[in-house]
Order: structure tokens, then C-alpha cells, then sequence
């Protein structure tokens, strides 16, 4: 049974956010209206945080994509009160959205605040519906949201792999974030499979996880960016 | 007791196992089915968009002119998500945020419906730029078109039309030039300008008119100066997948240093930022040259045998001119350097030395991103740096982009410079002559001043030169003199407002195109667009356009584009590269390998072996290239007046002496110096001419510098249009949709200024009301706008929002000691006050 | 029908109410109509176009609803919890004052459940809470609770009820229709009125565990998940207190309101609301050394996420409420409570409204402030309720108010048959009981 992880390298990461489009454009994640983002409404299931830090001229200024992390011990699925929001056997935190009642307990829960809510009916102006993914349901108002995995695309591999009689390889399922990244600098497979790259990269000296202390096991894992160390 | 079944054996044991296990597991997968049904039917309740068969599509991205391979996935007739073409050698899979976005630009709700044209109400109520459109079919449009240019044509004065086109490199402007040729007008200007100062460098210090290219990945060492490379420099998802390599787990990590005014995205992922004085880069440069040369440093031999003008020489008059060396060492001590750059002396020895030891060390810059040209001598420091360490023609360096099969053979487009056309009307960017200036500056001025001749017609492709220019009100002047204009547009912008006749163009997705190399990739290579989705409403592309009006205009026009279709020019171009007879078409990393052997070794075994199989293969992989370059081909590379890598460069020489002779005068030897070798050209009122600088000597009125700049989601300012990229538009700040001015917070506060409250932002020019935000990644005299928001006319996302930097600019003179390269300093030359708001 | 005499005697000032209705109960009436049908509109507003039109965003989540959820929950704990008690130690002032508390926290259930609906972005799916329920969230732990509460208050509300319905019955000269099947065929006869007392008795002492844990939980709602200032240990007991706290004061509010429209200056004395002042100021007291020590723990051990929290009530952006809070909350209250001269029917009266106020701003400022320092960096975040959250908060209190006031046009607010009890027997059995305290007392003959 995989477990799926993710390894996202800081070194390699450009801050661009191609992720960030390309996850919108793959789940049909609604564009908030420019007001409602400025209101804090802004839908995206990956984000790109920066942290600030130091004086001039001596600033730092860092950025860490953020998917939902597909905790091992989630927070937020214990507070479901309908059973909305699960983690499948292979390690993916699901959401139902047809059974959430939106009451948002799971996106208080969750200490990354990486789960969105549909504050109005998700609208997309003229013919931009034509570009809606067919593999991943329309969400309506009043339902919560977030990073699936492109679970997905997990279904579409395994029927695939399935139909052409062979077992699922490393790169037949990779979310849409993994995908783009134009500096290659995400990895996704299976953590438990010692073959692996992103198992390999998780026993990696420069590994952290966000907020490790809270106990929650998140299989999204960073590389630090680590340093130059050439000649001077 | 054992069951015979066909000569296998069944023990009652191992049957009872067996249906033991098959029930329970059976029991088992009961209980699952239940709650799996459960599930099954909340999922079935879930709403799905309309499924059908799939197609993929490979396509080349024209978002920017990176050039990244595509591949559109489509479900039935829609297209549902780009993603990147893993066999394309620039991007191999990755897609940019601005790729990523381009459905939304291909189903926008605002897109042109139908050719529109200005109201005949319109003059009478205020004139252009009042939006009151009339609809007309493609018919009348064509007519109306044909008719205005037989007119110009048969007055003779077909010279005044001109082409003012956003287009990247490829089959369109080729089509475009043969055109313009065809009906007599040499007049194809292309934005963004023909004068970046990186292309103007490389003519006058390498002798070249092909772009500059360079071996990214291999480089252990990159010093930009302000070059974002992380934000659409070059060709962005190639530049990434670079940095990408430096900062590869296995093997040393290369060395990012970003010399900057401002923290920009690059400077935050570089290994070191070096926050430097605004329009200060070429000083730094030199200064690193001269801790280079001064500690001996250089690469002596290829200085010797490869360049010239390092040391003093005397030309064929007897006269003796100071070179390189000598300058730099006179004037670019380090504290003089440090002085003026803000870089502390140990800092310039440091860089300095890392560079020389850490080889093969690129320097890159002065231009800053795709819009903004730099400067012609920050261009040439930065080069000469290259020069310094000999680091051409070799892994890691800087190499030439190698010219490719002429696919536009047929076309018969050749350059010529005013010279070899006597007796014809010069063109008036001087045939891209990289001293011809920016080609909005060029056009305004031969409309408004009727200089060399007036604009009697002016067609604009995928160009929205009204945003952009620094001297706005005066550019829509100009616009007002020219009587007829025709804008080829997907939305409309700040431009369209001013056009007579609108024509719908569809988005690249909806286009056959055969684009050339991208920008800094040092390989010949050819990708192909196709339409993803028939095009849209009633788009026509400006291709087919030309090829109709051709017929309309008859004779020689029609004789010289004999299509129908733009199609069949792409097709015919892309078949011309079969003629070539050598390349491979796109394939994968292991199939570049082995082609680059082959190639090594004299072999040729391609993929196809007709045209016709060329052009299938080409359109199932995206596209042909040369998987090889040949590092040495010094001739190609240097073809200066001396044949080698010139710091004093002759062909500026040539031009002094030319006007010194125009002027019955002898020519001013100092000034010569200056304008022949790289020098640091000051912004703000230290030179001897501060006529041209209206902001001089005004730091006590307006106390900061200005500082726009491009960011990677808003590109060359089509961004605005698109909400997934309004929305990720100032990550470090959290900052979307709206334009925000950036201040250091010790300055802010010294004014009173909170972080997020609002202030006004004003030059000697114009004023702006934005939302300050305090950013500690800036020199405390800087204030930084982010460029591409703040359309006066736009789509729904994009009207009305925001401030356009462009307008606060201060429209200066040309200062006539710095050729118009120099017009990459207009960007950074104005100076404004913040207050409270 | 029969009429007897002044039957009552007394005791005719009780059911006066039910007889006639003053025009000033019309007014009130108009203008709490007028509250709910705003509120319904807004919930309209919010049906149709979603959450949207709230103040709530990403990731300040929980807002006004909440806060009322939380503080409608707790105001129930005045009723059945007071009731419960003061019948169990048998302090007699309580005769006057336990119906006025028992129906506080019947109605106020309904609303806190309410709140949560009008908190929830699909309330149409309402029933998957009993399709798919997940029995590790405290979410659904408050939806059993809150549902056993509201069954065990009902049932204690009813049966001290019965006697008074069939009083009514008896002499209310109408609605006889409604007052038959529900006296449930009351005769007053020793047996019922054994049999009551025992349930009666027995219900007291269930309802206090089930009001416990009712308050328990909902502060588990927070308590249970990791965020900062959340996450606490003392949640439990602290919002138990804090419930009890302000149900208290909203008792008094309620008495002292009946006292003046329906003229019960002779039920509700002067005493009982010293006796309430006294219990309001422990109950002061103990939230105050509650929420002392929840900040001071949390000061002391400086994590930067909890002090991030701690410093936006205590000096940043929610100082006002947080300050506002202690202020009307402790200082205000014990400076009235805690001298007798003050601690009158108005002084009371005063302090309870203080309390309540102050009680709501605890709760916004435990939901709030937490959800507005993420652990993460975030932009700017700010919460502003709208127009649609204030006017259904708005509708909520003037319907309940409404529903009260329709409780005392149906039945007696005080229960007739314990004062006439009280008058009857009290005097004696106390007497009894006083002296089997006292040494060398004589058991008692009766």
C-alpha cells in the first residue's frame, strides 16, 4: 500500500508560483472577485507564503509553497462532525464535498490554515466554465475546500495502469503542481517505497517539516535551502 | 483426501483454507461495499463538467517570448489545462505561471467579438479615444483596409505605413517585412524596442546582430546586474530550469549573486544580494574589473588572441587611443566605485576575486526583464566582464545564438541599411540599427514632427504601445496625426481606444506559428504552434488578413505572398527546414544525447526523411532544433571591423568620425573614449550635459528614486487581464489585484507613513494615489512600483485597477552624449516624493 | 365552570398575566416583531448568496455566530442549573424564582442550536449529521448534549408545570383547551404529589451532570484542537464557570423585567436578588481567577504562537474588547456586588447587564483573536460582522425575548403551587430542620 508524499526543495524553488496556477487551472478552484480577495476570500489550495526576516542590507526574505501537508495524524479530520473530510489508506486526507455541511471546524483545526472555504456560489463569468476539468467536481457555496493531491489523477493512473495489466510506476501519478514546476524543484511518490525519490529525499540531512512539534506528521517535506560553498 | 482437478491436486485442507478465506473475504469486502456505497453515492451527487473524448495538443506558448513547448489537453471540444511538452530542449515540461493562465486569455469573457471601427459620431463628439464602436463584417473591414492602402500606395507615399508589432521572431513578422516590402514600405518596428542594450552591446562590441545566448546550467558562477532571472528574463521556464541545476543536490552548487536596488524575487532565491544605487551597475562592473585586472586575474590569453582595445593602440591616422585597461585602472578605483554604488570596498574585492575563482563565471545584465531595455554601456561593463575572463565560446559561457535554417528562404526578407537603398525613403528605425531608438519614440516622432517622413498608416499587432511609453500624452499626440490605424487585439488596452478599424486576433492558442530560437538560447530552434480550438467568434489571424489583403491589392503584393491561408506559409516555412538537411526534431533528454554524438561525429539520422513527414513529426512533437553547438566558431561570433571581441569598439568609432566629418569638425577625442568603451553613464546631473535631466540636482523636493520593475505574472503587461495571475501578484507581501508602492520602513516611518495606508506618490511629471508598503528589501532612498497594472482601458479585470508606473515617469530629453540605448535609463531617471494621503 | 372565591388568594397577581394584556406589551411586541422579521431577512440575504455577506474570511472562520452559539449555550446554565441546585440544598428563597430560570434555558437552547445553523454553509445537509456521524468530534459530542439537555430542562420545566396548568385549568377562565391535556388530569392528590416530588428530585440531580457537560463540551469545541490560546486544559471548567456566570445575570435581568411589567414586588424581593447578587459576585470572582490564571500560564511559558495571541487582547488589536471585558466582567460587578448597600434590586440589575455584555465579549474574544493569528504568516487580517450578522444577533435576542414574553402570556412565570407551598408548610419543616442542627435538639414529631 503506497503512502504518498511530497518533497518540496527550497534550494531549487523560484518562488514563481506556477503551482499556484496550475492546481487552480487542473481543480476548478474559482477566482475570488478582486474585492472578496481583499477581504481575505481568496481561494487557492496551494500558496506561497514568504517569511520576512533581518535588517537592511542583511534581509532575508524566504517563500515556501504550501499544499495541504496530507498529515499522517491529521488535526482536522477528528473534528468533522459528518465525516466530510478522511484519510484513505494510502495516505490521502479526502474531502466529500457533497457531504460538508460547511460549519468549518476543519479549517480551524488545521494549524497550516491550508483549507479554503466557498464563501458565495463559485461563478465563473462568460465561457470561462469552458476550461473546467472533467475529472473533478464543480464545488457549490457553503463547502470547504483544499489540496486533494489531484486525487483524481491517482484514480485515472490506477485504471490505467490496471487496463494495460502492470502495477502503478513512479511518475504515472503526479499532481498538478509537481507537474509544472518549471525549476523541477517538487518531488511525489510513494515514502514508503525505499526506491523511491521522495523516499530517498526524505531521509535527507536538510529535511525539515512545518511545525513538527504539533505531532501532526505532514507527508509534504522540505529541503532547506541550504548554502553556497565555493572559493572566495 | 485429495480432488483430482486436471492433474492438480486439492487438499481438503488447503480447499477449506481456501473457502474460508474466500468468505470472509467476501463478508468482508460486504461490509466495504455498504460503506463504500455510502461513499459512491456522495461522490455521485457531486457535480461534474461534461466529460468526452481526449486529445493532446502540442503547441508552442507565445505568453512571452520564452517560447516554451506546450502540450493542451482537450476533452471533447474544450481545452482543459496546458501542460508543459516534456520533449521541448527550452522548458522539457515545465510551465511558468503565465502559461499555466492562458485558457483564461482563450475563454476571457472581454475578448473582440467582430472587427469594430471607431463611430462616425465619434470625431464629432470628441475624436479618437471616445469607445464608441461601430460592428462591421470582416468584408467591409477588408475593404475598408484595402482601399486606405491602394490610396497611400497609388499617392506614393507607401513608405508612411508602418508595422508596429508585438510579435516574437518567427513566420509573422517574416510575413510582415515581405508584405511591407512588396507594397514599398521598409517600415516593420517591432516592440518591445530594437534598442536593448544587451542586442546593442553585442553589435557594437561583438560585431553581431544575432541575439547573445549562454551555456546557463554549466555556469558555477552568475553575477547579475539586475537581470531577473527568476521573472521572466530571457526565456523564464529555461532560465529556471538553470537555476534549477545550480542548486542541484549532487555536485557543487553554483553561485547566484543579484546586484540589485531592490529584493526582487531572484534576489531573494540568490545566494547573496547586493543592494546597489539605482543605475549604478555599470560602475560596479567596472570596479569588478578592476580588481580583476588590477590582481592579475584575467585570462591573458584569451585577451590576447581574442580581443581588442584592452590595452592602448593606435589606429591607421597615427592617433593614439587609451583602451580598456588603462580606463579602468584611472578611473574605477574601488573607493571612487564603492562611493558610487553604495557597495562597500570589501564587498567589490570579494566579488571580484569569487568571479576569477569560481570559472566558468557569467556575467549578465544590464537589462532587467523583457520590457525594460537597459542601457548600451551598463550592457558593454557587463560584457566586458565575460571578455575579462575569457568566457566565450565554451560551456558555461557566453555563446551566439547559431542562425538556423532560413526558413523564410522563400521570402527573400533581407536587411538593408539605408546606404545600399539610395534613392529610396530610409526606414525609420534605421533598418534596426541598434542606434535607432525606441520604436514608439521613432514612430512619435515622424508623426508628430513629420521627420524623416509623416505616418500616413499605422497597423499595430499584439502591441499596446500607449501603456508602456514613458512620454504618454505625447505618444497619443502622435497617434492623433496619423489618419488611419488599425489594431490587430485579442482584448482591449490602453491602444485600442485610439485605433480607427479593430480587428479581433485570435490568442496563440487558436494559431498556426512557427516561432524561432527564444531569447539567450544558444541553439538553432524551430517550435511550432497549431491551434488548439478552432479560433474564436470572428478572430481572424492577422496572417490570413495580410494574405487576403494581398489578393485585395493585387500585382506585385499578390505575386509576392501567393497564399491563402497563413497555414500553408508556417507549413511551407517549416518545411523549408527540411532543406537544411540537418537537426533533429524534439525528443527526449536520452535522444538529445545521442543526436548530439551523432552530430559530433559528422552523422545525420534523423526522425524523417521527407518534408511531408517533417511537417506530421513537427506537429505531433512540437517542434525541430539543432541539438549541438559548435563551441570556436570565432569568426561567427566576433565580426568587428578587428575580427576579435572589441572593449573599444571601432563600429561606435566609425559613427564618430562619420558625424566629426558631417560636422567639418575634428573629432573630440575625449568624448570619443568615452563613447567607444564601456563606461558608467550617471543618471542624475553628475555628467556635463544635465540639460536632458529634468530631475537633476531635485533630491531635496523629490527625495526618493523611482524604481518600476517587471514582475514574472504580469510579463510584459497582458498579466492584468487574467485573474489567476492577478492573483499571485506580490507574494513577499501578500499583495494581489492592486498596485502597491514599496518604502523602506525607517524612511517610512521618518514621513509618518504606516504600513498599508495610503499616500501620494508624485514626480515633477504627475501625481498617483497608492497604498505604501513597508518592504525592508530596498535602499532606503528607492521606492519600487511593480510594472503591468493601472490600464486606462482594458478587460473587466484590468480596467480601472490599479497605477501604471509608466506615467509617473518623467519624459526627458535625450541626452545627446548617450545614444538612445541609453533609453533603458529613462526607466530609472525620475525622482518622486510620498506623502500622506 | 366553577369560580371560587379568591381561591387563590394572593396568588391572583400570578395569573393575572395570562388574563389581560397591557398595550405596552403590544408595543414591546411590535418592535421584537419587527427585530425577528429583520433577522429573517438577513438569513434570507445569506441563503441567497452565501456566507459571503458576512464578515468572516480566510482565516478568521468563526465569528458573531459562534459567539452567540457559545453564549446563548451558556445563558442557559442559569435555569436548570440554579433550579437544580437551590431544590437540592432546599434554600427555600428559590420558590419564586425557579419557573422565570427553568424557561431562560428551555428558549435560550433553541437559539444556541439556532446560532450554529446560521453559522453553517450548507444548513440544508442538517441531517447528515445523523447520516454520517463521526463520533470522534466534539461538534457532534455538543449535538448529543445540547439534545439531551434540551430534553432533560423540558421535562424538568414541565413537571413543577403541572400543578400550575391545572390551577389554570381550574381558574384561568380560558385556553382550557390548552391547559386540559396538558395538566395531564392533576388532582392535587397525596399520591401525585409524591410521585412528583420524585421526579421532580430525581431530575434535579440528572440535570446537573447533563448541564455540566453541556458547557463541557461546547468549550472541547475549541479546546480540542491545537491552536493557540485554545487549546487549554482549563476550557472545561472555565466555561462552565464563565455559563453560570452569565446565566446568573441574565436571570436577574429577567426577574427584575417581570417584577416591573406584571407588578411581583411581593414574589420577588429584594432578597432574592441579594441572594443572586451574592452568588453573582462569587461567580465574579471565580471567572476572574479562572481567566487570570488561563493568561498568566500562558504568559509565563512565552511560546511565541500563544504569545502572539495573548499580546493581540491583552495590547494589540483586541485590547479594547479584551479590557472592555474585565472591566464590565469583574471590576464593575464586584464594586457593586460586594457592598450590601449596593446590592440592590437595581444595583443587581445593573451588574448582571454589565455581565452580560462583558460575557459576550469573552466569548468573541476567545473565537476571534486565536482564528486572526494563524501560525503562519498571513496578510492582513481583519474582522468586521456586517449588517447581517448584527441583525440576525439582533433577531435572536428580540425572539427570544418574544418567546419568553409568550411563555408568561401562556403560564405563570412564578410557580403558584410552590409559594403556596411555601407559605403553607416551609415555615415549619424549616423550622425542624434548623433544630436537628442544633445540639440537643429533640428529633422531630411530626
Amino acid at each position: 500500500m503506497p503512502r504518498w508524499g511530497m518533497v518540496i526543495d527550497l534550494a531549487k524553488c523560484s518562488g514563481c508560483q506556477a503551482c499556484v496556477v496550475a492546481c487552480a487551472a487542473e481543480n476548478n478552484v474559482p477566482c475570488a472577485e478582486p474585492d472578496e480577495a481583499g477581504r481575505g476570500r481568496a481561494l487557492t489550495w496551494i500558496k506561497v507564503v514568504p517569511f520576512v526576516e533581518g535588517e537592511f542590507p542583511h534581509v532575508k526574505v524566504r517563500l515556501l509553497p504550501l499544499p495541504c501537508l496530507h498529515c499522517d495524524t491529521p488535526p482536522c479530520i477528528k473534528v468533522c462532525p459528518v465525516d466530510a473530510t478522511n484519510i484513505t489508506p494510502e495516505g490521502i486526507v479526502r474531502q466529500i464535498f457533497s457531504r460538508c455541511i460547511g460549519c468549518r471546524y476543519c479549517t480551524n483545526a488545521c494549524p497550516y490554515t491550508v483549507r479554503v472555504f466557498n464563501w458565495r456560489k463559485p461563478e465563473w463569468p462568460g465561457e470561462m466554465d469552458t476550461a473546467h476539468n472533467p475529472d473533478v467536481s464543480l464545488r457549490p457555496k457553503g463547502v470547504v475546500e483544499k489540496c486533494t493531491f489531484c486525487h483524481h489523477r491517482l484514480q485515472k493512473a490506477k485504471e490505467e495502469a490496471r487496463a494495460q495489466n502492470r502495477p502503478l510506476a513512479e511518475g504515472d501519478y503526479v499532481p498538478a503542481c509537481v507537474e509544472t514546476c518549471p525549476t523541477q524543484a517538487m518531488y511525489f511518490g510513494d515514502l514508503d517505497d525505499p526506491m523511491s525519490k521522495v523516499s530517498e529525499l526524505s531521509r535527507s540531512p536538510r529535511v525539515f517539516r512545518l511545525l513538527e512539534e504539533l505531532g501532526t506528521h505532514p507527508k509534504v517535506l522540505y529541503l532547506a535551502e541550504g548554502e553556497w560553498s565555493g572559493k572566495t | 483426501m485429495k480432488v483430482r482437478n486436471g492433474g492438480i491436486g486439492v487438499s481438503r485442507r488447503n480447499f477449506l483454507r481456501f473457502a474460508a478465506g474466500a468468505s470472509a473475504g467476501t463478508a468482508a469486502s460486504g461490509l466495504t461495499v455498504k460503506g463504500m456505497s455510502s461513499l459512491a453515492q456522495a461522490l455521485a451527487e457531486e457535480k461534474r463538467p461534461p466529460g468526452g473524448p481526449e486529445r493532446w495538443v502540442a503547441t508552442t506558448c507565445q505568453a512571452c517570448p520564452g517560447g516554451c513547448g506546450l502540450v493542451v489537453r482537450c476533452v471533447g471540444k474544450r481545452a482543459v489545462k496546458i501542460l508543459g511538452n516534456p520533449l521541448h530542449p527550452v522548458n522539457r515540461g515545465g510551465v511558468c505561471p503565465k502559461g499555466q493562465a492562458a485558457l483564461q486569455l482563450l475563454y476571457h469573457p472581454d475578448r473582440l467579438l467582430e472587427p469594430l471601427r471607431q463611430s462616425r459620431l465619434a470625431p464629432i463628439l470628441s475624436g479618437r479615444g471616445s469607445r464608441r464602436w461601430e460592428a462591421l463584417s470582416w468584408e467591409e473591414a477588408l475593404k475598408l483596409m484595402s482601399e486606405k492602402l491602394q490610396a497611400i500606395r497609388q499617392a506614393g507615399r507607401s513608405h508612411g505605413v508602418a508595422v508596429l508589432s508585438g510579435a516574437r521572431p518567427g513566420a509573422m513578422p517574416d510575413l510582415w517585412q515581405r508584405f511591407l516590402a512588396a507594397y514599398g514600405s521598409p517600415n516593420y518596428l517591432s516592440l518591445p524596442g530594437t534598442t536593448d542594450g544587451s542586442s546593442a552591446a553585442a553589435y557594437f562590441m561583438q560585431g553581431v546582430h544575432e541575439p547573445l545566448a549562454y551555456d546557463l546550467k554549466n555556469a558555477s558562477y552568475v553575477l547579475s546586474f539586475g537581470a531577473n532571472l527568476l521573472e521572466g528574463w530571457g526565456s523564464p521556464v529555461h532560465l529556471m530550469r538553470a537555476f534549477g541545476a545550480w542548486r542541484a543536490a549532487e555536485g557543487q552548487r553554483s553561485k547566484l549573486v543579484q546586484v540589485s536596488p531592490r529584493l526582487s524575487v531572484t534576489a531573494a532565491k540568490a545566494d547573496e544580494w547586493v543592494p546597489i544605487r539605482v543605475g549604478t551597475e555599470a560602475a560596479l562592473a567596472l570596479g569588478i574589473a578592476y580588481v580583476l585586472i588590477s590582481e592579475g586575474r584575467v585570462d591573458a590569453n584569451f585577451l590576447a588572441q581574442h580581443t581588442f582595445g584592452f590595452d592602448d593602440w593606435t589606429d591607421t591616422s597615427g592617433q593614439r587611443h587609451a583602451g580598456f585597461r588603462t580606463l579602468v585602472l584611472r578611473d574605477y578605483r574601488l573607493n571612487e566605485v564603492a562611493e558610487l554604488t553604495g557597495v562597500p570596498v570589501e564587498t567589490i574585492l570579494r566579488l571580484g576575486r569569487e568571479f576569477a575563482a569560481n570559472p566558468p563565471a557569467l556575467a549578465l545584465g544590464d537589462k532587467p526583464g523583457s520590457v525594460q531595455p537597459g542601457t548600451l554601456y551598463g550592457s558593454m561593463a557587463v560584457e566586458s566582464l565575460n571578455a575579462l575572463m575569457g568566457n566565450f565560446e565554451q560551456p558555461g559561457g557566453v555563446l551566439l545564438q547559431p542562425e538556423g535554417p532560413r526558413t523564410a528562404g522563400w521570402l527573400g526578407v533581407r536587411h538593408h541599411s539605408a546606404g545600399e537603398q539610395a534613392g529610396r525613403p530610409p526606414a525609420l528605425d534605421g533598418s534596426r540599427s541598434p542606434l535607432a531608438g525606441d520604436a514608439a519614440d521613432v514612430l512619435a516622432e515622424a508623426a508628430l514632427e513629420g521627420k524623416p517622413y509623416p505616418i500616413e498608416a499605422l497597423i499595430l499587432h499584439d502591441a499596446n504601445p500607449v501603456y508602456l511609453a514613458p512620454d504618454r500624452d505625447r505618444f497619443i499626440a502622435a497617434l492623433a496625426k496619423i489618419p488611419f490605424i488599425v489594431d490587430f487585439a485579442t482584448l482591449p488596452d490602453d491602444t485600442t481606444d485610439f485605433a480607427d478599424l479593430l480587428l479581433p486576433a485570435p490568442t496563440f492558442l487558436e494559431t498556426w506559428d512557427l516561432s524561432g530560437t527564444p531569447p539567450v538560447v544558444p541553439r538553432a530552434l524551430r517550435g511550432l504552434s497549431q491551434p488548439v480550438v478552432p479560433a474564436r467568434h470572428g478572430s481572424r489571424h492577422p496572417g490570413d488578413v495580410i494574405l487576403a489583403l494581398a489578393k485585395r491589392l493585387g500585382g506585385p503584393l499578390a505575386g509576392a505572398l501567393p497564399f491563402d491561408r497563413f497555414e500553408q506559409v508556417v507549413k511551407r516555412s517549416a518545411q523549408d527546414i527540411f532543406s537544411a538537411q540537418r537537426g533533429y526534431l524534439f525528443g527526449t533528454q536520452l535522444e538529445e544525447v545521442w543526436d548530439k554524438l551523432l552530430e559530433k561525429s559528422g552523422w545525420w539520422a534523423p526522425d524523417y526523411s521527407t518534408a511531408d513527414e517533417l511537417w506530421q513529426q513537427m506537429k505531433e512533437k512540437g517542434g525541430w532544433w539543432d541539438p549541438a553547438y559548435h563551441y570556436g566558431e570565432w569568426g561567427r561570433v566576433f565580426r568587428t571591423p578587428s575580427g576579435k571581441f572589441e572593449f573599444f569598439s571601432q563600429l561606435l568609432w566609425r559613427d564618430i568620425l562619420a558625424e566629426a566629418r558631417s560636422n567639418a569638425a575634428k573629432p573630440d577625442l575625449v568624448a570619443a573614449e568615452r563613447r567607444c568603451l564601456p563606461h558608467f553613464e550617471p543618471l542624475f546631473g553628475a555628467s556635463a550635459t544635465d540639460a536632458g535631466r529634468p530631475d537633476a540636482g531635485n533630491e531635496a523636493q523629490f527625495p526618493f528614486v523611482l524604481f518600476p520593475y517587471e514582475i514574472l505574472p504580469l510579463g510584459e503587461t497582458r498579466g492584468a487581464d487574467l485573474p489567476f495571475l492577478q492573483q499571485i501578484l506580490g507574494q513577499h507581501l501578500f499583495e494581489r489585484w492592486e498596485s502597491w508602492i514599496e518604502i523602506h520602513p525607517e524612511a517610512a516611518r521618518r514621513l509618518g507613513i504606516e504600513d498599508g495606508s495610503w499616500v501620494w506618490v508624485e514626480s515633477s511629471h504627475r501625481k498617483a494615489r497608492m497604498r505604501a508598503r513597508w518592504f525592508l528589501g530596498l535602499r532606503p532612498e528607492v521606492v519600487a512600483i511593480p510594472l503591468g497594472l493601472g490600464h486606462r482601458t482594458g478587460s473587466r479585470w484590468s480596467q480601472g485597477r490599479g497605477t501604471n508606473p509608466c506615467e509617473l515617469l518623467v519624459p526627458g530629453s535625450r541626452n545627446p552624449a548617450e545614444p538612445p540605448p541609453g533609453g533603458g535609463a529613462r526607466w530609472f531617471s525620475t525622482r518622486v516624493r510620498i506623502s500622506r494621503a | 365552570m366553577e369560580r371560587h372565591d379568591n381561591p387563590l388568594g394572593p396568588e391572583e397577581v400570578l395569573i393575572r398575566p395570562i388574563q389581560q394584556t397591557t398595550s405596552q406589551f403590544y408595543r414591546v411586541l411590535a418592535v421584537l416583531l419587527f427585530l425577528g422579521a429583520l433577522s429573517i431577512f438577513a438569513w434570507i440575504q445569506q441563503l441567497k448568496d452565501g456566507l459571503v455577506v458576512t464578515g468572516m474570511n480566510v482565516p478568521v472562520y468563526w465569528g458573531v455566530y459562534i459567539t452567540n452559539f457559545v453564549f446563548f449555550i451558556g445563558i442557559s446554565h442559569a435555569g436548570t442549573l440554579i433550579s437544580a441546585i437551590l431544590r437540592l440544598v432546599q434554600a427555600e428563597w428559590r420558590r419564586s424564582i425557579t419557573r422565570a430560570a427553568e424557561v431562560i434555558t428551555v428558549l435560550v437552547l433553541f437559539f444556541g442550536a439556532g446560532s450554529v445553523i446560521m453559522d453553517l454553509g450548507r444548513p440544508d445537509r442538517l441531517l447528515n449529521v445523523l447520516r454520517h456521524p463521526n463520533f470522534r468530534s466534539p461538534l457532534l459530542w455538543d449535538v448529543c448534549s445540547i439534545t439531551v439537555y434540551l430534553t432533560a430542562s423540558t421535562i424538568y420545566l414541565y413537571l413543577p408545570l403541572i400543578p400550575d396548568i391545572a390551577i389554570l385549568r381550574d381558574h384561568a377562565g380560558k385556553r382550557t383547551w390548552l391547559y386540559r391535556p396538558l395538566a395531564l388530569g392533576w388532582r392535587g392528590t397525596e399520591k401525585q404529589k409524591r410521585l412528583l416530588e420524585r421526579a421532580i428530585a430525581v431530575m434535579a440531580v440528572l440535570v446537573i451532570p447533563i448541564a455540566v457537560s453541556v458547557h463541557t463540551v461546547v468549550s472541547w469545541v475549541f479546546a480540542m484542537t491545537v491552536q493557540p490560546m485554545w487549546h487549554s486544559t482549563i476550557f472545561g471548567p472555565y466555561f462552565v464557570v464563565g455559563a453560570i456566570f452569565s446565566g446568573i445575570a441574565s436571570l436577574i435581568i429577567a426577574m427584575a423585567i417581570i417584577r416591573r411589567m406584571y407588578h411581583l414586588e411581593n414574589y420577588l424581593k429584594p432578597v432574592h436578588f441579594n441572594n443572586l447578587g451574592l452568588l453573582l459576585l462569587v461567580m465574579s470572582l471565580l471567572w476572574f481567577y479562572f481567566t487570570f490564571a488561563e493568561f498568566l500560564t500562558t504568559f509565563y511559558g512565552a511560546e511565541p504562537a500563544h504569545l502572539a495571541v495573548f499580546y493581540s487582547k491583552v495590547t494589540g488589536r483586541f485590547a479594547p474588547i479584551f479590557w472592555t471585558m474585565v472591566v464590565t466582567c469583574f471590576l464593575i460587578p464586584v464594586a457593586i456586588l460586594a457592598r450590601g448597600k449596593t446590592r440592590t434590586v437595581a444595583g443587581t440589575v445593573v451588574a448582571s447587564a454589565f455581565v452580560n455584555v462583558g460575557m459576550w465579549l469573552e466569548r468573541f474574544a476567545i473565537v476571534v483573536p486565536t482564528l486572526s493569528m494563524p501560525r503562519l504568516p498571513w496578510g492582513k487580517i481583519i474582522y468586521h460582522p456586517t449588517w447581517v450578522e448584527l441583525a440576525i444577533t439582533a433577531g435572536f435576542f428580540a425572539t427570544f425575548i418574544l418567546l419568553y414574553m409568550g411563555f408568561t402570556k401562556l403560564f405563570p412565570i412564578v410557580s403558584i403551587w410552590e409559594v403556596q407551598e411555601g407559605r403553607q408548610k416551609s415555615l415549619r419543616e424549616v423550622e425542624e430542620r434548623v433544630k436537628t442542627y442544633l445540639p440537643g435538639a429533640e428529633p422531630a414529631t411530626e
